[in-house]
């Protein structure tokens, strides 16, 4: 080893604080890979398009943003020639596709009916639709079966609910479970109890629980507010306290309401509350205390059940007396823009199916 | 040939703030590091304070190690290695020290800005345009002095190490001020001066050069100084350095694309940006086996000398990340591992490995030049060596496993062709890989914590006279 690397000969001559260079040849077996790394980023230019030319430009649609946008020239490269993709050879633009884009704004497009949708010849983007293109083959079977099924058809449907339950993992997972958690169990958030979302396992319903209601509420979206002392400024401190004790009562059960508002339970002690609850309460959480749903106050949607166990934003007593006091709001946004229907369909499904599905509007 | 200069005449003062300052700055930014990495496996750890949230602290850390610690590194190595190297003090020596100045007061700047979410938002080039200019500046001012000072050299070659360094500096100054083009609108505030994929193509021009002539082409000039220096042994190979000083010099200018696989950017681009990184393996490994070859004949001072083996290793892990870089460079590789953490593991075995190790090793070799004296304690450095060590490969393997986890759980489908995994199971896979990171992480911080300690304790040693001189051999 060390005899050509003799610092008494074999030198350049040249020296710099003590160090010296050898005049050694590189190594043989960097020497190959060095060429051998030239050879291959030759063929690989060769093969692939890769090389800026001054062979025309072409337009073509921006596929995210639907903007007309210029491809510069280039080399198509060998794989243009043994492999071009479908999308390559198929897609073409309609015109039906253009007018939508020119109804969009895009009223500078200068593309024909006919032309190619993507940039022609092989691209490695290319080769990944076509990837995606066959994945989406192997599914597109059941999505076209899909969109012509109701909800409760799917349901009955053994093949077809097990695939709308698997594409629904991370349709939820992706959209829902940031504010409904990752198994639809929604969050208690006892510090901020504003920022609390609802189970959608049980059979507690807010708007309702069968799959049209709730397709429904992810399309629109749902805004339901809760008014600070339920709008009622009149109300005192002393009041709200004793409503506060009044609906936890309720949700206990030591005191109970019959649809006409009057107490079967706990007469003796909540008279009063009952009669500020039916003056001020009742027209959104309707004369029984069951909510807007189920004891059809249909002033108002959304307004909770406060006669069950289950809370929307807790039920000790500080966070009742809170909510009665200064008001919640609760929102949960509009998909109509961000899924498309047989999505919506899907995860109506499967909110159904998490095990507090109604099967119908429960009024009727 | 000349004689080489009296030591006294060289400038010790600059390299010595500089050494000092670049070992205070690995400290603060692995500190840093050590706690984004336990925020990402605790998120609990920001405590709702966005002002030290993940992504607030990032370009902190990013910064503060890069151009902190890596900056220090370069301006005290380069100031040393081209005083010794051209036998010639430094040019220019109140410019070299306005240099120093603004760089230094730049970190400061960045400390305080990017915590308040100030930034141009542009990786590896975040701190407003204000900070970007005193940067700009300091480099320039250095690149005069270095400049300067190797026209003045004693005799008529110039030294590879010297090569090295001066692509940098040329390089940089070109790449830093075209990606830093904007137009300020006030001193928080700034547009970039390009759009769309041409911002992202200047962008990454700049940030694959930066790894290319920063954290590359100058740390390989510190390499071809300190190893032969350190080792008391030639050059392998005169023509190899300058085959690949060339070839690396060339190719890495065009690779920047690899960054953006499978986005807006034209096809043929990337392929071209593709094909070009596969080519840099070979240019690349000529200055590791340049470096592992001058060893030849003194491999036994493996055994006995730590500060070898950090340099050693450091060539090991750039040859190691040099090879890694160009896999993930083709786009079937880089379909599985972009996005993912497998990047951030290449990073840091490019970073810890080869970055911060050649870093120490050429660090604690002008300590003990400089104040002509033995460190206060071996042991403490072989500890630090492997306490970084391990931290390294923790953090290393740590992050490739996480990294081709996400990736195959994100382009999972089942039989009905429906993913299978959320992003959110994805990120909570992550977790035992994020805590053992952390942990990777923490021990590279211990290292630095020690190796402060031990150089406070040479440096006072010194002053109080109570310290062991270099021995002869070693200051040849
Ligand atoms: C930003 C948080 C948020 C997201 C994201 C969200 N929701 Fe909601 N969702 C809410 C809130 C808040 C409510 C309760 C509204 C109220 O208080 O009246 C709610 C209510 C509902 C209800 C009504 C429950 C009932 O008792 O009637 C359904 C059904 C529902 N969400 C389904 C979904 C689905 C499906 C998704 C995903 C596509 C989703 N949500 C995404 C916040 C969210
Ligand atoms: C304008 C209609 C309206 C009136 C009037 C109203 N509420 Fe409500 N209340 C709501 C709605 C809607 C919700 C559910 C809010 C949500 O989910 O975002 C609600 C929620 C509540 C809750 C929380 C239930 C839980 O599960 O956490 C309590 C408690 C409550 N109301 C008590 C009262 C009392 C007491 C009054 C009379 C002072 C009252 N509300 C008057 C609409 C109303
Ligand atoms: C031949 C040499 C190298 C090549 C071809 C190369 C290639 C690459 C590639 C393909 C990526 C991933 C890009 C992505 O998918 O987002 C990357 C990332 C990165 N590499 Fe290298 N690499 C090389 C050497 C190095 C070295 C020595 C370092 C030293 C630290 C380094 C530092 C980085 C950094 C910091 C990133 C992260 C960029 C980001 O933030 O996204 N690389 N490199």
């Amino acid at each position: 080893m060390s005899d050509h690397n003799d610092p008494n000969d074999n030198s350049t001559g040249h020296e710099w604080d003590g160090i010296r260079e050898l005049n050694n040849p590189p190594p043989k077996w960097w020497a190959w890979g060095f060429y051998l790394g030239l050879t291959f980023v030759t063929l690989y230019y060769i093969i692939y398009p890769s090389t800026p030319l001054n062979n025309g430009f072409q337009k073509v649609i921006n596929g995210v943003t639907g903007m007309e946008v210029l491809v510069d020239g280039h080399s198509k490269g060998i794989m243009a020639m043994v492999n071009s993709n479908p999308y390559y050879k198929g897609e073409t633009w309609t015109q039906a596709e253009i007018d939508g884009f020119k109804a969009k704004g895009h009223a500078e497009l200068s593309i024909k009916a006919g032309d190619l949708k993507y940039q022609d010849g092989w691209t490695a983007i290319n080769e990944m639709r076509d990837d995606v293109a066959d994945i989406e083959a192997v599914r597109a079977g059941y999505i076209e079966k899909l969109a012509g099924m109701s909800a409760q058809q799917i349901i009955a449907d053994d093949e077809m609910r097990n695939f709308a339950l698997g594409r629904a993992r991370v349709l939820f997972g992706d959209n829902c479970a940031a504010c409904h958690g990752s198994g639809g169990q929604g969050t208690l958030n006892k510090a901020h109890p504003g920022n609390s979302f609802p189970n959608l396992t049980d059979d507690d319903w807010l708007y309702g629980g069968w799959t049209d209601k709730i397709a429904e509420t992810i399309t629109e979206g749902r805004e339901a507010e809760m008014p600070a002392k339920g709008g009622n400024d009149e109300l005192t401190d002393a009041n709200v306290d004793s409503l506060a004790q009044f609906v936890v009562a309720l949700s206990e059960g030591s005191a109970a309401l019959n649809d006409d508002g009057n107490l079967t339970r706990g007469a003796s002690t909540f008279a009063s509350a009952n009669v500020l609850f039916q003056e001020t309460c009742a027209a959104c959480h309707s004369a029984s205390g069951k909510g807007s749903l189920i004891g059809s106050a249909d002033s108002y949607g959304g307004a909770a059940n406060l006669t069950d166990s289950i809370w929307r934003f807790g039920g000790d007593m500080k966070t009742v007396r809170d909510t009665i006091a200064n008001g919640r709001k609760g929102t949960m946004p509009s998909f109509a823009e961000k899924l498309d229907e047989t999505s919506i369909k899907i995860l109506a499904v499967r909110i159904h199916q998490f095990g507090g599905g109604m099967n119908s509007d429960p009024t009727e | 040939m000349s004689t080489v200069a009296a030591k006294e005449e060289y400038n010790y003062d600059i390299v010595k703030f500089c050494v000092l300052t670049g070992i205070v700055m690995g400290v603060i930014g692995t500190a840093v590091g050590t706690y984004i990495a336990s925020e990402l496996a605790y998120p609990w750890l920001n405590l709702d304070i966005a002002e030290i949230s993940f992504g607030r602290l990032r370009p902190v850390h990013t910064n503060t190690v890069i151009f902190g610690f890596g900056g220090f590194l370069l301006y005290g190595a380069g100031f040393y290695m081209v005083q010794h190297s051209t036998h010639a003090r430094l040019r220019f020596e109140k410019l070299a020290w306005a240099a120093v100045a603004l760089w230094l007061i730049s970190m400061i700047c960045m400390w305080i800005t990017l915590p308040l979410g100030m930034t141009q938002s542009k990786e590896y080039h975040e701190p407003e345009w204000w900070i970007d200019l005193m940067m700009a500046v300091s480099w320039v001012f250095m690149t005069i002095v270095y400049l300067a000072t190797i026209a003045n050299r004693k005799m008529s070659h110039i030294y590879i190490a010297n090569w090295f360094f001066m692509t940098m500096l040329f390089m940089v100054t070109y790449i830093f001020t075209f990606n830093g083009m904007c137009i300020p609108v006030d001193m928080t505030f700034s547009y970039s001066a390009y759009a769309g994929i041409h911002d992202a193509m200047t962008q990454w021009w700049w940030g694959h050069n930066a790894v290319g002539f920063f954290l590359t082409a100058g740390f390989i000039g510190v390499m071809y100084y300190f190893v032969p220096k350190h080792a008391n042994r030639p050059i392998y190979s005169y023509r190899l350095s300058v085959l690949h000083f060339w070839s690396l010099t060339f190719l890495y200018v065009w690779v920047g694309a690899h960054h953006l696989h499978y986005t807006a950017i034209p096809d043929w681009t990337l392929s071209l940006g593709a094909g070009m990184s596969v080519a840099l393996i070979f240019p690349s490994w000529g200055g590791m086996i340049n470096g592992m070859m001058t060893m030849s004949g003194a491999w036994d001072k493996l055994r006995t000398d730590p500060v070898m083996r950090f340099m050693v290793v450091a060539l090991a892990f750039y040859g190691m990340s040099t090879f890694e870089g160009p896999l993930m460079g083709t786009k079937s590789v880089n379909a599985l591992s972009h996005y993912t953490d497998w990047t951030v593991g290449h990073v840091h075995s490019g970073a810890l490995g080869w970055n911060a190790m050649i870093a120490i090793g050429a660090m604690y070799h002008m300590i003990t030049r400089m104040w002509n004296t033995e460190m206060a304690s071996a042991k403490l450095i072989n500890m630090h060596f492997w306490v970084h060590l391990t931290g390294a490969v923790l953090y290393i393997t740590a992050m490739w496993g996480s990294g081709v986890l996400q990736g195959l759980m994100w382009r999972a489908f089942d039989s009905y062709g429906n993913l299978v995994y959320t992003f959110a199971d994805s990120v909570a896979a992550m977790h035992p890989f994020y805590a053992l990171r952390a942990f990777g992480g923490f021990l590279v911080f211990v290292g630095f914590c020690i190796m402060l300690y031990n150089t406070l304790k040479t440096v006072s040693a010194v002053k109080a006279g109570s310290n062991v001189a270099l021995s002869a051999a070693a200051k040849a």
